[in-house]
C-alpha cells in the first residue's frame, strides 16, 4: 500500500487541508507541528477514515470543526471529513468518510448527527468505481489488526519493549507475516477434527459385534436343531425297522398271516382315502377362494340385471336418435340435413324405415350388454354352487370310505388280539400287536417331534435372514464410521503440519527480526547495548558484562529505540518478503507504510541523531510528525537528504473575537510561520 | 474422548495438500474481511469435500 494524499475537510481544527506523500528513494514525509497544532489529529484522521476509530483526549466526540460550526445558521449543517488516495497492488482507490451535524442553535458547536457513512472507489486505469463493501475493502488493504504497527504515537511505541508486552510483539510478527493465518487454521482444524471425532463415536462398532454375536447364536442353535431333526430321523428308521420286524413275526404265525396282510390292504386303502380327502379338500379351497366374493354379490346382480332389463324395455334409457326424433322429423316434414321429406317419397321411408332400429345403438345397446354380462355373472355363481356342492359330495363319499376301512382295520386287530398262539420266537401274537402298537405310537410321536423341529428350523433361519440384513445395514453405518475416522485424521494430519510450519516460521521471523534489530539498536543505542526477541517474544535489552550478556532495566529512550527498531524489523521483513519470489500463501508479508507521531520524543540529542540514521529505511513510506524542537539540529542533519515532501502545521487558536481554532497547512515554512 | 479405534488409515496425500491449501484460502478470507464467523463449518465442508472414502 502506498499513501498519495489525505484531505480533511471540517475534521477538528481543519477545514479544508491536504498533504500529500512521499515514497520511493526519498520517501519520507515530514509534517513540523507545534504541541497542539494537530499532528495527533492527523494520525486519528487515519484511523478514523479506515477503520472508524479516533483516539482523542479532549472532546472526543466533537469531529465537526468548530470554525465550520460557529459559521453555520441554526437548520445548517456541516460535514466532517477524511479522504485518503491510495494504491494498493497496482490499484487506485479514493475513500472518503464523512459525518455529517445539524446545527440546533447559536452557540450549538456539537450539533447533532444526522448522517454519515464511507464510499472507497477503485479503479485500474481509466476512472474508479464505487465498491460496494467499503468498510471491508479498507480493512482488506491494511487489516485494522495490523494499525497499531502502521500508524503510531511515538510517546506509547517504548511499551512493546515493556516486560509483558510479548504477546503484543508476538502478535505484532504473526500478524504482519500472514502468520495468523497458520495459527486461526490450527486452532479451527482442531475443533473440526473434534466435531469429526464424535462422529465417528456415534458409529458405534459395538453395534456390529453384538449382532455378529446374536448371527453365531442362532447359527449354532439351527445346527443343534439339525442334529436333534437328524437323530429323531434315525430314531424314526430304528423303530420303523422294529415294526417291519414285529410284523414279520406276525406273518410267521399262520393264522395270523391272512389277517395281516389284509390289514395291510385295509391301511393302503386308507392311505389312499386320506389323499383323496385331502385332495378334495384342496379342491374346494381354490374354488372358494377365486368365487367367493363374487358369489357374495350374486343377488345384487341379478337384481341389477333385472332392473336395467325393465328399463330398457320401458324405454327409460335414452338412445342415440330415438324414435320419438324421428317422429319429430317425419311430422315436420324437414330432414336433419334441411332435405324436404314429403310423406311418400323415398327418403321420408328411408327415415320412417329406421324407426325401430336405431334404439339398438348407443346406450341402450350398452345397457343390453351390461344386462347379458350379469346374466353370465349370474349364471358362473350357478356353476359354483353346483362344483362346490359336487366337492362335498365327493368328500363325504371318501370320508364315509374311510370310516368303514377304519372299522375294517379295527376288527382285524381285534381278530389279531385274540389269537394266542406264540410267534417263532415265543411271543403271542397278541402280544406282537400290542408291540407294534406300542411302535406305530412311537412313530407317531417321533415323526410330531420332527415336525416341530422342522418348524424351529424355519424359524430360526428366518430370524438369520433378519440378523443378516441388520448386519448389512450396520455395515454400511461402518462405512460411514470409516470416512468420518478419515476426515478426522486428515484434519488432524494437516493441523500438525500446519502447526509445525507456524512453529518454524515464527522462529525464523523472529530470528530475521533480531539480525536487523541488532544491527539498528547497535547502530542508535550504546555499543555495549544489544536489543533482541528471546524465545518467548519479549523484547529484551542486554548488556555485555564481560563475557556474559545481563538483562538491564531500559530507560525509556533505550526503549524507545528498540520498540522502533523491532516494529522497522517487522516492516522490512514483510516488504523483502513480499518483493521476493518465494512467497507464500501464508507468509507473505506486504508493504506498508509508517506513519509516526512524535518518535523522537523521548530521546536525548545524541539518540536522535542515530534513529534518525535509521528512520528513512524502515519502510518505503515514512511520515514523520515533529515539534519543531524534536526536528532541529540532528533529526535535521540527518533526514535531509531523504525528505521528499515537507508541511507545516500552522496553528491559530482561535483567541480573536469571532474567530475559532484552526491549523492550516503549508508546504512553506516562511508562509507558515513556523517556529 | 478416547477412539474406540485409534489404528492409521493411509490418507491420500494429494487430499492432504489440496485441504492445506484451500483452508489457509478460507483462512485467509476471514482474516482479511475480519469475519471469522462459519470458518469451522467450512474447514468441515472442505475435508469432508476431499475425504470421501
Amino acid at each position: 500500500m502506498i499513501l498519495e494524499q489525505i484531505t480533511l475537510g471540517n475534521f477538528r481544527q481543519f477545514r479544508k487541508e491536504t498533504i500529500s506523500f512521499a515514497d520511493g528513494d526519498n520517501g519520507v514525509t515530514v509534517v513540523h507541528g507545534a504541541n497542539g497544532s494537530g499532528k495527533t489529529t492527523i494520525l486519528n484522521a487515519f484511523t478514523w477514515l479506515f477503520y472508524n476509530e479516533v483516539d482523542f483526549n479532549t472532546r472526543p466526540d466533537r469531529l465537526a470543526s468548530e470554525g465550520a460550526m460557529a459559521a453555520a445558521d441554526p437548520g445548517d449543517r456541516v460535514e466532517a471529513a477524511v479522504e485518503v488516495e491510495f494504491s494498493h497492488d497496482g490499484v487506485e482507490y479514493f475513500a472518503h468518510r464523512y459525518r455529517v451535524y445539524e446545527k440546533q442553535e447559536a452557540g450549538d458547536f456539537d450539533g447533532i448527527r444526522v448522517d454519515q457513512g464511507v464510499e472507497v472507489r477503485r479503479g485500474e486505469g481509466s476512472g474508479l468505481d464505487a465498491v460496494g463493501n467499503p468498510e471491508e475493502t479498507l480493512d482488506k488493504v491494511l487489516p485494522e489488526r495490523l494499525s497499531e504497527l502502521f500508524f503510531f504515537d511515538g510517546e506509547d511505541i517504548d511499551e512493546l519493549a515493556g516486560i509483558d508486552n510479548q504477546e503484543q510483539i508476538q502478535e505484532a510478527i504473526q500478524n504482519l507475516m500472514g502468520l495468523t493465518i497458520l495459527e486461526r487454521a490450527v486452532s479451527h482444524l482442531d475443533t473440526v477434527a473434534g466435531r469429526f471425532r464424535k462422529k465417528v463415536n456415534e458409529h458405534a462398532d459395538d453395534e456390529r459385534s453384538e449382532i455378529k454375536t446374536k448371527i453365531e447364536n442362532v447359527k449354532n442353535n439351527r445346527d443343534s436343531k439339525q442334529d436333534e431333526k437328524n437323530k429323531a430321523k434315525q430314531a424314526k428308521q430304528q423303530v420303523q425297522s422294529e415294526i417291519t420286524e414285529i410284523e414279520g413275526k406276525i406273518q410267521g404265525v399262520k393264522d395270523a398271516e391272512r389277517l395281516h396282510n389284509n390289514r395291510k390292504r385295509k391301511e393302503k386303502e386308507r392311505e389312499s382315502e386320506l389323499n383323496n380327502i385331502e385332495s378334495v379338500n384342496d379342491s374346494l379351497r381354490s374354488t372358494v377362494n377365486s368365487h367367493a366374493a363374487a358369489s357374495l354379490a350374486v343377488p345384487l346382480v341379478r337384481a341389477t340385471a333385472k332392473d336395467l332389463d325393465e328399463m330398457r324395455k320401458q324405454g327409460k334409457i335414452p338412445s342415440g336418435v330415438s324414435d320419438e326424433y324421428i317422429d319429430s322429423l317425419l311430422d315436420g316434414q324437414t330432414c336433419i340435413c334441411g332435405r324436404e321429406l314429403e310423406p311418400g317419397t323415398r327418403h321420408y321411408n328411408h327415415l320412417q324405415s329406421l324407426k325401430g332400429d336405431t334404439v339398438v345403438d348407443g346406450v341402450e345397446q350398452t345397457a343390453l350388454q351390461i344386462v347379458g354380462h350379469l346374466r353370465q355373472f349370474a349364471t358362473s355363481d350357478d356353476e359354483f354352487e353346483t362344483r362346490v356342492s359336487t366337492l362335498y359330495d365327493d368328500r363325504e363319499d371318501h370320508e364315509n370310505k374311510l370310516n368303514t376301512l377304519d372299522q375294517n382295520i379295527a376288527e382285524i386287530e381285534r381278530e389279531l388280539s385274540d389269537i394266542e398262539k406264540e410267534g417263532p420266537e415265543g411271543n403271542s401274537v397278541s402280544e406282537l400287536e400290542n408291540m407294534l402298537q406300542k411302535k406305530r405310537s412311537e412313530i407317531e410321536s417321533i415323526s410330531q417331534r420332527i415336525g416341530k423341529i422342522i418348524k424351529e428350523i424355519k424359524l430360526l433361519k428366518e430370524k438369520e435372514k433378519d440378523l443378516t440384513r441388520e448386519k448389512e445395514k450396520i455395515k454400511i453405518k461402518n462405512e460411514k464410521a470409516r470416512v468420518r475416522k478419515a476426515q478426522k485424521q486428515a484434519a488432524q494430519e494437516v493441523k500438525q503440519e500446519l502447526q509445525t510450519t507456524f512453529n518454524h516460521l515464527q522462529d525464523k521471523v523472529r530470528q530475521m527480526c533480531n539480525n536487523i534489530i541488532g544491527e539498528t539498536f547497535n547502530d542508535v543505542a550504546s555499543k555495549s547495548l544489544a536489543a533482541e526477541v528471546d524465545e518467548s517474544f519479549k523484547l529484551r535489552i542486554k548488556q555485555q558484562v564481560g563475557d556474559q550478556q545481563v538483562e538491564v532495566d531500559k530507560s525509556t529512550g533505550e526503549r524507545q529505540i528498540a520498540s522502533l527498531a523491532f516494529v522497522g524489523s517487522l516492516v522490512q521483513i514483510a516488504r523483502r518478503r513480499y518483493e521476493s519470489d518465494s512467497q507464500t500463501q501464508y507468509f507473505s508479508g506486504g508493504i506498508y507504510p509508517l506513519v509516526m507521531d512524535s518518535p523522537f520524543g523521548a530521546l536525548d540529542k545524541s539518540h536522535r541523531r542515530e534513529v534518525s540514521r535509521v528512520i528513512p529505511e524502515m519502510g518505503n513510506q515514512v511520515v514523520v510528525f515533529a515539534t519543531d524542537s524534536q526536528w532541529e539540529g540532528p533529526v535535521e542533519e540527518e533526514m535531509s537528504e531523504h525528505i521528499g515532501q515537507q508541511y507545516w502545521l500552522n496553528f491559530d487558536s482561535g483567541e480573536k473575537e469571532g474567530s475559532y481554532p484552526q491549523t492550516r497547512i503549508k508546504n512553506d515554512r516562511m508562509r507558515a510561520g513556523g517556529d | 474422548m478416547a477412539d474406540k479405534d485409534d489404528s492409521e488409515i493411509d490418507l491420500d496425500e494429494e487430499a492432504l495438500t489440496r485441504i492445506k491449501r484451500r483452508v489457509l484460502t478460507a483462512e485467509k478470507e476471514k482474516l482479511d474481511l475480519d469475519l471469522p464467523r462459519g470458518i469451522n463449518n467450512e474447514i468441515e465442508k472442505i475435508i469432508t469435500e476431499e475425504v470421501t472414502q
